[in-house]
């Protein structure tokens, strides 16, 4: 018989119950370095607010980890409301803890709000000792459960303060009990780079390893320290801070003309090994002052114009950032996606580089001269190229707004939908390296005409033309950029001539495909409306970056979300922002794999003969499809 | 972490197959759902509901004095269909003329074009119109909860579904549409005949194809024509839709 479903099965989970039922949601299972940093965290925000000189980590032959700082201590007295101890409060509650306010740490390290109650709540047995007010206490609890109440110990120096933590995680919540000790000293590292003169200690008790890092001062001791080694220009290297509203940055940098770089960047102190857009905003800030500094000294040779690159490649850096609430992209949260702070930090460092360069010419000069000859060295490398572009046959088409740039490696070709985008677009482009040429509404099938018949169609015969490359050739020496980019609207007319295009490289330039010379540009695909104002998304997960956003200032208004509709929606800054400028579009590369039937599927999708096979692949399909 | 992977322009990258197909894919759908085939329910294609609907939210009654073509368009853009201006009006053209639609929906004024150049009509600023007395056989319950109702594309405005059409609009006026992978051409027929042989349908819901064929002859374009293809071969057409 099949059991009633009443009000009586429906369970409130209380306590600590929900950790244990579900330890996904509150931490990382696969082993229990997230355990200990959270616990760590306490200890660094301890010592961000000024409490705490020296945090030890002692992880022991049975797994258990130990954490020892010497900060305020945890809270002993009874609390008001609660009627038990501060302790048994932070110990055994979710959500119990003192830095909801808001007022005692501006950026805490923890994103993950759920505390040290989780690491209680995951240890078969955790002691917590704490030194207060020249008292030793200690606590002991397993499961999660209180197992000895508070106890007063012996007496110790009044300003001996300090509170240790010794936990011995359960197996059965982690996929391996082994702490990760690679990551362990990472972790444990960037915390002492970032917290100036905090000693981290860690002694690993199988191997009798010990590790100790502390570091004076700022980043740039760090970054020193790190490289004594090489020869830096600036010698002291170029470091600073800077806090805004609610976003705040600290960097140091210095070039290196040779040897191996240094490449830190942090977002709330947690390292982002794959940069993001704090660090794309950093190289945005020192090109623009080269650039700057090269003009108002008449450095830059005739000819020469700096890339990005040209600077960035012999830079080493050390940058930390600190955000509100940072937007990580992908699973492993290694890369920084906030938008917003790509143009706060390149805004700093581009004022703070200026005036610095301006403060010491001579050494501004050195490091200019280092870009410089760079950017030689890749235009004596590219020459060849140059050279047969002087000698481009037919006249570029009218439509086409060509960039200054003459080098085609920097250069890209933007295909927009549309006149009304492409307006928009050209006053969105860079117009040194961005060429924009609209395209007036769909091109051509050209998957079943011959390569010396498709350029009698004028779309075609343009792109043919701007490209610089004849269509069937399998010569590409003379293109024309070496990214071309399609920027079609967000709607399914904007997909249809994406598919067209992408038929006709597929067909007739085959060889820029292959070469992964062919991108798409991804418009935004919602526009959020509030009030007055008027926000745009990317993809989903910024959809929601947004809402919080909104909740969080708390503009006032109802919110529509709505599909985005056309490119000719935005302004022509909006559409710089979200599909154009280099630091924060997004760009899919396509790229083409010999074996996977590309061909096969191609031709059934526009093939005119293949109707049939279309009507059957839209039946099997067709669900699959996003139709709003 | 000197073996970083800095990649600074964010480029993902996307094998050219999966996103030909997934783009198809989408544009497919849409041009099937919401472009090329009309609803079974009332005849009619988005943009032609579209502009029915603006219409009789204009007033444009048959029984009211003509309005500008362009205020239709405007409104049908502005309100329901966020495209072209000239193909909405084309597809507005379409609904007037005579000799394209067996039953036109709207009335105009002006040059709407010829039987020998259908597309010499005159600009929209230059054309009037309002609907035809056949109109009120799609709109007249509307306003009676018979049809579902959803928001327009920006959220702002409601439209309807599909209209409450007492005729089968459908097979009145007939419609040709291409989609990807189908199409649809189906010729107009004759309102009398159609209007009979629903009534035999609602007398005897059993009715076979050849008893339909009873009441309706065959197509009626708006035209004329002769019909040459023999009684048997039509109810054949009927039954499964092509010529064997």
């Amino acid at each position: 018989m099949a059991k009633q479903y009443s009000a009586a099965d429906i369970e409130v989970l209380s306590g600590l119950e929900p950790v244990r039922k579900r330890p996904g949601m509150y931490t990382d299972t696969t082993r229990p370095n997230h355990l200990i940093q959270e616990v760590v965290d306490n200890s660094v925000d301890e010592a961000i607010a000024g409490h705490c000189k020296k945090i030890d980590v002692n992880v022991y032959k049975d797994s258990s980890i130990e954490v020892i700082d010497d900060g305020r201590g945890m809270p002993v007295d009874i609390h008001p409301k609660e009627k038990v101890s501060g302790v048994e409060l932070i110990m055994t509650r979710l959500h119990a803890g003192g830095k909801f306010s808001g007022e005692n740490y501006e950026f805490s390290g923890g994103l993950h709000g759920v505390g040290i109650s989780v690491v209680n709540a995951l240890s078969e047995k955790l002691v917590v000792k704490i030194k207060r007010n020249a008292i030793e206490h200690s606590m002991e609890f397993a499961s999660g459960v209180v197992k000895q109440k508070l106890k007063k110990g012996g007496k110790v120096g009044e300003k001996n303060t300090g509170t240790s933590i010794h936990f011995w995680p359960e197996a059965k919540y982690f996929d391996s009990i082994n702490v990760s000790l690679p990551k362990l000293k990472h972790l444990l590292r960037a915390k002492a780079v970032l917290c100036p003169g905090l000693r981290i200690r860690l002694y690993i008790e199988r191997t009798g390893d010990r590790e100790e890092w502390c570091f004076q001062g700022d980043l740039s001791e760090y970054l020193l320290q790190t490289l004594k080694e090489e020869t830096l220009l600036p010698t002291e290297t170029f470091s600073g801070s800077k806090k805004g509203n609610s976003e705040q940055v600290d960097w140091a940098i210095a070039w290196q003309p040779d040897g191996e770089l240094l490449t830190e960047s942090y977002v709330n102190l947690i390292p982002t090994i794959q940069g993001g857009t704090h660090v794309n905003g950093l190289r945005t800030g020192l090109t623009d002052s080269i650039r700057e500094f090269c003009e108002f000294r008449n450095l830059m040779p005739r000819g020469v114009r700096l890339a990005p690159d040209d600077v960035w490649s012999r830079v080493s850096y050390v940058l930390s950032a600190k955000l509100k609430d940072p937007q990580f992209a992908g699973q492993t949260k290694e890369k920084l996606a906030s938008r917003e702070s790509a143009a706060f930090v390149s805004g700093i460092i581009k004022d703070e580089f200026s005036l610095w360069l301006n403060q010491h010419p001579e050494t501004g000069e050195a490091i200019a001269q280092l870009a410089i000859a760079s950017a030689q060295q890749r235009i004596r490398d590219s020459k060849k190229v140059v050279r047969k572009k002087i000698v481009t046959g037919p006249a570029l088409p009218g439509k086409l707004a060509d960039c200054t740039s003459q080098s085609p490696e920097l250069g890209e070709l933007f295909l927009v939908e549309g006149d009304s985008a492409g307006g928009s677009a050209k006053q969105a482009r860079n117009r040194e390296t961005q060429a924009v040429m609209p395209l007036r509404g769909k091109i051509l099938n050209t998957w079943e005409v011959d390569s010396s018949q498709v350029s009698a169609s004028q779309e075609v015969h343009d792109i043919s033309v701007a490209i610089g490359v004849e269509p069937g050739s399998s010569d590409i020496s003379r293109l024309r950029y070496h990214k071309i980019c399609v920027l079609a609207d967000a709607d399914s007319d904007g997909l249809h001539i994406a598919t067209l295009l992408c038929a006709l490289f597929l067909r007739h330039y085959r060889p820029l495909v292959d070469a992964g010379r062919i991108f798409i540009a991804m418009p935004p695909l919602y526009r959020i409306d509030v009030g007055k104002k008027v926000f745009y998304a990317l993809d989903d997960s910024e959809h929601k970056g947004i809402l919080d956003r909104i909740a969080a200032e708390k503009i006032k208004g109802k919110i529509t979300t709505m599909r985005f509709k056309g490119l000719g929606e935005m302004n022509p800054l909006q559409l710089r922002e979200t599909s154009m400028d280099p630091d924060t579009r997004r760009l899919v590369q396509l790229t083409l794999d010999p074996t996977d039937n590309t061909y096969q599927m191609i031709d059934m999708l526009l093939s005119k003969k293949r109707a049939k096979d279309r009507k059957k692949w839209l039946e099997e399909k067709g669900m699959l499809a996003t139709v709003d | 972490m000197s073996n970083q992977e800095l990649n600074f322009d964010g480029i993902e990258q996307l094998p050219v197959k999966d996103f030909a197909e997934r783009s198809y894919l989408d544009y497919s759908m849409y041009v099937i759902l919401d472009r090329a085939l009309p609803s079974v329910a009332d005849g009619l294609k988005p943009v032609q509901r579209r502009i029915t609907y603006a219409m009789s939210e204009l007033g444009l009654s048959a029984a009211s004095k003509p309005k500008k073509s362009a205020r239709t368009v405007g409104d049908v853009l502005g309100k329901f269909h966020p495209h072209g201006d000239s193909a909405c009006y084309e597809a507005m053209v379409l609904m007037a003329q005579p000799f394209s639609y067996r039953y036109p929906i709207i009335n105009g004024q002006g040059n709407w074009g010829s039987q020998d150049d259908p597309k010499s009509f005159a600009a929209m600023r230059y054309t009037e119109s309002k609907m035809s007395p056949y109109a009120k056989t799609l709109l007249q319950e509307l306003g009676e909860g018979t049809v579902e109702w959803k928001a327009n594309f920006d959220g702002t405005l409601q439209e309807p579904v599909t209209l409450p059409a007492r005729l089968p609009n459908l097979l009145l006026n007939g419609t040709t549409g291409i989609a990807v992978g189908m199409s649809t051409d189906i010729p107009p027929h004759n309102m009398r005949e159609v209007v009979s042989a629903c009534v035999h349908l609602l007398d005897s819901p059993k009715a076979t194809v050849e008893d339909l064929c009873q009441h309706i002859k065959g197509p009626d374009y708006p035209t004329g024509g002769e019909i040459v293809t023999p009684h048997d071969e039509i109810v054949s057409i009927y039954k499964t839709g092509t010529v064997l």
